[in-house]
Parts: C-alpha cells; structure tokens; sequence
C-alpha cells in the first residue's frame, strides 16, 4: 500500500493528466456512453485524490473547459450523442469537486 | 443607495411588462386548465368546484373542491374590476413580482448568516439571483395557458421565505402568513399539485433544516412548528379529506394511479421510459432548450468561478449545490445508465408515478435551487471584486438575463400562435353570440347532456374570437360555465368513444342516435363556423376523430340533419339542436327493456345493437346473474317516474305504478359513492316539467343548490343496499329495486355521499381559519403592548 501511495504521490499530476485525457478521449473519439467508462475514469480520479488530496481548484476548472466544450458542441451540433456525454461528464466532475471542495 | 434604486426599478418593471403580453381588452384563456375562472370566476366556482361532480362528460364523481378560496378571491376582485384582461395582467404581475422578491429575500437571508458579510454584494447578488429565477429559460417557457399549479413558480419561494424566516426567528407572523397563504392558493397544496408540492416541499423543508440547525445554528421552534403543521392541515382540510376518500374508493381513477401494480407499470414507468430521449442534460446545465438561447450559459460559469473565488460561505454553497445535484439528478434522469434503472425502481414506492413527467415535475424544484446556488456563487465573486466593478458586472448580467428572457418580457412566451395558417394566438375575447348561447344553454328546462360539434380528438372546446385574431382552445366552455354536462371530445365519451366514431364513419345514424341516448345526450350543440374546422383544421384537434367524422362544416351540417331534432336556439354561427324524440332518454329513467350483453363479445357492453326501443338499458350478463335472476324479466313498461336535479350530487325521485322489480338508471359515472335512499315520507317535487317517452319519465327544472333544504336529510337513513348498486351500459348508476307490489307511489333521496364528506370538511377549515385570525390578533395585541411599554 506504502508502494502504491508513494507511487500515487509521485506521479500526481501524470495521474490527473491520463483521467482527465480519458474524458477528452471518450467525448471525441469514442461513440455510445458506458458507465463503465464513467466509473472507471472517476476511481482513478478518486483514488488519486484520496491519495494526494490535491485542491478542488484543478476540479473546478477542468469543469470550466468542459462547460466551455459543452457550449461548443451545443451551439454547433445541438443536444447530439457528443453534447449529452460532455454534459454528464460535467456533472460528475462537479459532483467531485463538491466533494473535495466539503474535505477542504 | 443605488441597489435600492435598482431594485425599485426592477419590481416596477416585473409589474408593468405583463399588461403588454396580451392586448387590452383581450384573454389569455384555454390549455388543460381552461383558465375560464377569469372570464366568469362565479360560474366556474358554482359548476366546477362546488360539488363532487366533474361538469363534463359522463360525470365522473371526482372532488375539485381545492380552489374555492382563490375562486372566491377573484369573484370578489371581479367586482371591483369586471374586465378580465385586468384581473389577467395584474395577476401576472403578483405572480412575476412576488417569485422575484422571494428569490431575492431568500439569498438577503441565507448571505446574513456567511462568516464575511459585503451588503453591497449581498444586495446586487440577490436582485440578480431574483432576476435569474424569473427570467431561466426553464420558468419562462411555461406561462402560456399556465395551469394553476403554475402558480408554484410563486408560491414555492414565497412559503420557503416564510418558512425560513419563522425557523430562524421563531416569529409567529411567518408562520400565520404562510398559512394564510396556503390556504389563498390552497390549490398548490391540493391533489392538483400533488407532483409540484412533493417535488418541492420535502427538498425545501430539508433545506431550511439544514440550514437553520448546522449553518444558522439557531433552536427549532417546536411547539409552533406542530401548531402550525395543525392548522395547515386543518385549513386544508375542505379539499384534502374528500380527495383522501377518493383515493381509498377501489373505484376511483386516482386509487389505480396511486396503488395498482399494472397501472403503475404501463403509465409510470412506460412513460418514464418514453421520456427518457427526450431528457437531455445539457438543455439542463446550460439553461437554453436550443442553439439560439445559449446566453444563460453564464449561470454554470459563476457557479464554477463561485467555487474556484469562494471565501466566505463555503459551507452554504456545499450545502447548496448537494442540494442542486439531486435536483439535476431527478429533473435528467438520464446521468449514467445506473440512475435510469435506480430511477426505474422509484416508480414501485407507492405514488411515485406522479413524477412520471419527471421533466415537468422537477423543473420548477430544479430552477429554484440553481438559481439559489447561483446566488450564492455570484456573492462569493462580487465578494472579491472592487465596488464600481460589482456594479457593472451586475449591469452585465442583468442586460444577458434579460435578453435571455426576452420572450417572456415581450409577451411571445404567453399569446402564442395556435394556428398558424391564421396566425392565430392565444388572446382572444367570446363573440356577443357565442355569450348569448352560452346564457341559453345555462337555463335549458332539463339536466340532459350535451354533444358539442365539431368534436376533437382529446376533450377541447374550439371558440373563435369575433375578429379571429385569437381562438379558444381547451375544456368546454359549455360544461365549466353553463354547468351542463357536455362531450366536446372523444376522450370524454366515456366507454362509448370508438363505437360513437365506428358508427359515425358507417354512417348509421339510427344505432348512433340510440347511442346518444344511452350517454344522456338532450342536445347537440354545433359551431358551423368555417374558421375553426375548413380554414384551420388542425391535426391536433381533428387528426383521430377526422377520419371518421366529417372534416368540413358542410359535411357536419349533413350530418346534423341525419342525428337531430329540431333546432331549439341559432344565433351566428351557434346552434342548439334536440336529438330525436324516440331515442331522447332522460338523466334518470326506468328502462323499459333490459338487455344482457357479454362484455368478452364487443369492443364495448353496448356492442350488441339489437334494442329497437328507447329506455333501453345494458347490463353485463355476469352482473344480471349475480342479482339473482334474469335481467330481461326487469323490463318495465308501467312504471313511471319523475325527479327534479337538486344539485349535481343530489336528486329527487318519485316512481308510481311500480309493481314487479325494476332498476332505476342515473346516466351518471358509476362511483360506489352514489347511494339510493328510500324516503318513508312525500317530498314535494316542483317547478316546470318536460315529459319523455309518452309521460314515462318527467323532469322537473333542474336546480343547483349548494345548501339546499334539509342538507342531511338522508344522513340516518338506510340506503338500498350495496350490492344492488350495479354499473349499467357500461358506465352508469343502476339500482335494482324490489317492487311494493301496489300502485303506491315511491319516493326516492339519490345522493353522491361524498359531497358530504366535503360539507363536514370545509365546516374544519372554516374553524382553522377562525383560530389563524384569532391567532393574528393576538400577536396585533401583543405587539401594540411591547411597543407600549
């Protein structure tokens, strides 16, 4: 466990980076929505975070480029597949910042 | 000073916009609700909400007792102000001026309890956050024809206000005002809003708790928190135990939607299921239900930037956006394939099928605690800005809000277009001749209903204005303001809809007039104008029913000479036909031939068109071998009988030469609250009479009297018993009787007891409402004496 969380520690940011990669990747790339998807990007986010306990602050601002993404998609294609995915992906991430956000 | 200002300017401007929406002198009128309680509140208030009986249709014994107390405010305000077009736009204003200030009291409370408190981002937040509540796209796009549970869109901040203000202060004058409230619009709290009221109370009430207990810290007033629940309950009780009767009556359309297992399967969750492609998240967060109104997407932004700026009232906006989340949760549904199938199960807790239109229901929860949580996240930004730059950043988003509400502002999100080939809208004004029929219609000599022509596809009444600048479109106008029972559609025709359109289409006029005759249809009522059917035929009004019936007001005038007798009243456009003499069936009736049909044989129990009489009554073959006998042995040719209409739920029946059984016919809905009461003494039945049938039946002037002599006459008398109540062609009261076996006269009490239920009721909250003024001038008299000394 010690290895894992110096390991955690360590590579922090790389961590944070591939999560929140995996979310770009998902709204570009991929089609369909699965919850495994969903909830695998947020245990490594969790995990990450119950590790490190780095600041709501990164969260917050993820969902920023994510709402930003959102009006994007929302002004050029509408409420399509892509939109909607966005859109959750807001939400969940804003559910965890409010989390971190109360652990503050 | 300049918030002051500010403030000043925007109630001045909420109170003046909506008397732009519509033009002077016009109505904003029609949709599910009919609104007609602003054209004529005192005949709304006498035929719809007085008595157990729907006015339309088959009568169904279903309470609308829930809005006599705004009912009667607006019969009072009609006689200070008799144009509707005034009562319209001032209650707008009431409603858009008090949702505002609500909103705004609320985020001034919930700011004076942050640890760092700035009264000018404290003012500018909550003038905005008022401004957001009012003018999201999620509160603007509802106020056409806005139903009565609209009016949550006030009534839910204003008692949250007051509630959070009764909890904080322990000052009994919330709470007395909030129960004055609710019982002013005590149809928010009524069955009528039960999704609105447990989509939004339960959320809010915990929120305040939260609130007051680990935020404000402050101790709960208990002992004035259980009187308060007494009295609401008490205030409420003149519409709350009559619907709770209803909803433990087996029988009762609101019993199978709370507690049948398949019900719950086919219209809960089908429909929930129905919905889902349709919930789309990102119209949610963004606020902007298409590409052209993404301006509010500003909202979410200050949400986020609340949080990354957030100094001062971390744990309220926490609080705050948990309570957001759930919100966004109920409202989209459609968060992760999980929730779909968690939200699937929700729907098996008793009454949760309410929510089915979960789009509808949380709409207004959702838009309150986002515009609460913005709020709180606009103060934490003005928090941190300079003064001058507090004010244009508030200047800025008061000139996006309102850009964004700009529909509502311009009146385009209440006088819609309705036909577009016309270009149509919403407001519009009855015609002098449309308002005479309707005066004839109110004092026909019989309780007979009546067929409106052309006939929609739901239950719809269509009334052009004079200049056809605006049209009528929802609940007949006839039923609601006339108080005769009218079919305006076929989602009204009871169990007889396809077999009225089948016979129509195979044009056999003989078997429809018969059918006529069975619904208790006296009269038929048609609107030959070309405008409402040949210039604007709209499928949602005539896509079903055209197929069968005919699609032009030429082709209906054919009709009409196949199905009617003779025209009794023709004004314009408007006319008023009898059906035909041999098939003119009265209200209450003794058939002379009874036919037994099986049910598993026909679409319908009417399906076996071989009866060649009038007085012809259908019973299901199960239910005549169950009363012991055959049921074609209970034909009676002798027996007479006549009977005057008390009130919609009690009549008067005096039966002579009654000497073999025979059952006795009300051509209402069958409801088990319907109960026949042999009266051992003459009831003096009087008034003008109209015969049927060679003098087989007779009724006198039907009357509507609300406390009519000797209200509970039958109140200690034994009724006939239960299970000789029996459904008859496949909707009505029937009872089977035993004869006297002489030519004795018999007199009958035949009463919807239900409406008793609601007399005791009110008499409750009639005395609830004597202790809330008591109460008041209690606390007028204890105040006077503090400030004394």
């Amino acid at each position: 466990m010690k290895k894992i969380r110096k390991f955690v520690k360590s590579r922090k940011s790389g961590l944070i980076v591939i999560a929140l990669i995996a979310v770009i990747v998902d709204v570009f790339f991929l089609t369909g929505q699965s919850d495994i998807k969903y909830f695998g990007v947020l245990t490594l986010y969790g995990f990450v975070y119950w590790i490190t306990k780095f600041g709501s602050i990164t969260t917050f601002l993820f969902c920023i480029f994510l709402l930003i993404l959102l009006c994007i998609y929302y002004l050029l294609l509408g409420t399509v597949d892509a939109t909607e995915k966005i859109a959750v992906w807001f939400v969940l991430f804003f559910a965890i910042g409010v989390i971190q956000k109360w652990r503050e | 000073m300049l918030h002051k200002k500010l403030l000043l300017f925007v109630i001045l401007f909420l109170i003046i916009i909506p008397f732009f929406w519509i033009p002077f002198g016009s109505m904003d009128l029609g949709g599910d609700a009919s609104r007609l309680y602003f054209y004529d509140p005192a005949s709304y208030l006498y035929n719809f909400s007085l008595f157990h009986v729907v006015p339309q249709g088959i009568g169904h014994a279903d309470p609308n007792f829930f809005s006599i107390p705004y009912l009667l405010l607006l019969v009072l305000l009609q006689l200070i102000i008799p144009d509707p077009y005034f009562i319209i736009s001032i209650y707008s204003a009431v409603k858009l001026c008090a949702a505002f200030l609500a909103v705004y009291l609320i985020l001034r409370e919930l700011l004076n309890h942050v640890k760092k408190i700035s009264e000018t981002s404290s003012y500018i937040a909550s003038i905005v956050t008022g401004l957001v509540y009012v003018f999201m796209s999620t509160m603007t796009d509802n106020w056409d024809k806005a139903l009565l549970s609209h009016d949550q869109v006030f009534v839910n901040p204003l008692s949250f206000w007051l509630l959070l203000k009764f909890l904080l202060t322990s000052k009994s004058r919330y709470l007395v005002s909030f129960l004055l409230l609710s019982f002013v619009v005590s149809h928010s709290f009524s069955y009528t809003s039960t999704p609105a009221f447990f989509a939004f109370f339960p959320l809010a009430i915990i929120f305040i708790f939260c609130f007051a207990l680990f935020i404000a810290k402050v101790k709960i007033p208990i002992k004035g928190l259980l009187g308060g629940i007494i009295l609401f309950i008490g205030l409420q009780a003149f519409h709350l135990f009559p619907q709770a009767m209803n909803l433990f009556d087996s029988n009762s359309y609101i019993n199978s939607r709370v507690f049948n297992t398949q019900s719950i399967d086919q219209e809960g969750i089908r429909y929930y299921i129905s919905l889902l492609p349709i919930a789309k998240v990102s119209n949610y967060i963004l606020l902007a239900f298409g590409r052209d109104r993404l301006i509010m997407f500003f909202v979410p932004l200050v949400i986020l930037l609340g949080f990354i700026f957030n100094k001062v009232n971390k744990k309220l906006l926490i609080v705050t956006s948990v309570f957001y989340i759930v919100c966004l949760l109920l409202l989209s549904a459609n968060v992760t394939q999980v929730w779909v199938e968690v939200y699937k199960s929700f729907f098996y807790i008793p009454g949760f099928s309410m929510f089915r239109n979960f789009i509808g229901q949380w709409l207004f929860v959702y838009s309150f605690f986002y515009s609460i949580l913005f709020g709180l996240s606009l103060y934490s930004c003005l928090y941190v800005l300079k003064n001058k730059l507090r004010y244009s950043f508030a200047l800025i988003l008061i000139g996006l809000i309102i850009v964004s509400g700009w529909k509502l502002v311009a009146g385009g999100s209440v006088n819609k277009v309705l036909f577009n080939g016309t270009n149509t809208r919403v407001a519009t004004s009855f015609s002098r001749d449309f308002i005479d029929t309707i005066s004839f219609i109110k004092v026909l000599p019989t309780s007979g209903k009546i067929l409106t022509l052309p006939l929609t596809d739901s239950f719809y009444q269509v009334v052009p204005s004079n200049d056809y600048k605006g049209v009528y479109i929802g609940p007949s106008v006839i039923s609601y303001i006339s108080g005769s029972k009218d079919f305006a559609g076929y989602q009204v025709l009871g169990p007889y809809g396809n077999e009225f359109l089948r016979l129509a289409k195979e044009k056999k006029y003989d078997e429809l007039k018969k059918l006529l005759g069975i619904l208790g249809i006296e009269y038929i009522y048609w609107n030959s104008d070309p405008f409402i059917l040949d210039k604007n035929y709209e499928p949602f009004l005539y896509g079903f029913v055209g197929n069968s019936l005919p699609q032009s007001q030429a082709d209906y005038a054919e009709f009409l000479g196949k199905i009617t007798g003779k025209k009794i009243w023709s004004k314009g456009y408007y006319h008023l036909y009898e059906v035909d003499d041999k098939y003119l069936t009265p209200h209450i009736y003794i058939p002379k031939s009874i036919q037994s049909v099986d049910e598993k044989k026909s679409d319908t129990p009417a399906g076996d068109w071989n009866g060649d009489r009038a007085f012809v009554v259908y019973v299901e073959s199960q239910v005549c071998s169950e009363l012991n006998g055959s049921c074609n042995a209970m034909g009676n040719n002798k027996t007479t009988l006549s009977f005057r209409r008390v009130n919609p739920t009690k009549y008067f029946v005096k039966v002579s030469n009654a000497k073999s059984p025979y059952i006795l016919v009300m051509s209402d809905a069958y409801s088990s609250g319907w109960k026949l009461y042999r009266s051992d003494t003459a009831i003096k039945i009087l008034g003008k009479l109209t015969k049927y049938g060679n003098g087989y039946a007779s009724e006198f002037t039907p009357k509507n009297e609300f406390f009519p002599e000797n209200l509970f006459e039958t109140l200690f008398l034994s009724n006939i018993p239960e299970k000789k109540h029996i459904m008859v062609n496949g909707y009505a009261n029937g009872w089977k009787i035993e004869s006297s076996g002489s030519n004795d006269e018999q007199y009958f009490v035949l009463e919807l007891v239900n409406q008793r239920i609601f007399y005791f009721s009110a008499v409750i909250s009639g005395l609830s409402l004597i202790a809330v003024f008591i109460w008041i001038v209690l606390l007028y008299i204890r105040r006077k004496t503090i400030i004394r000394k």
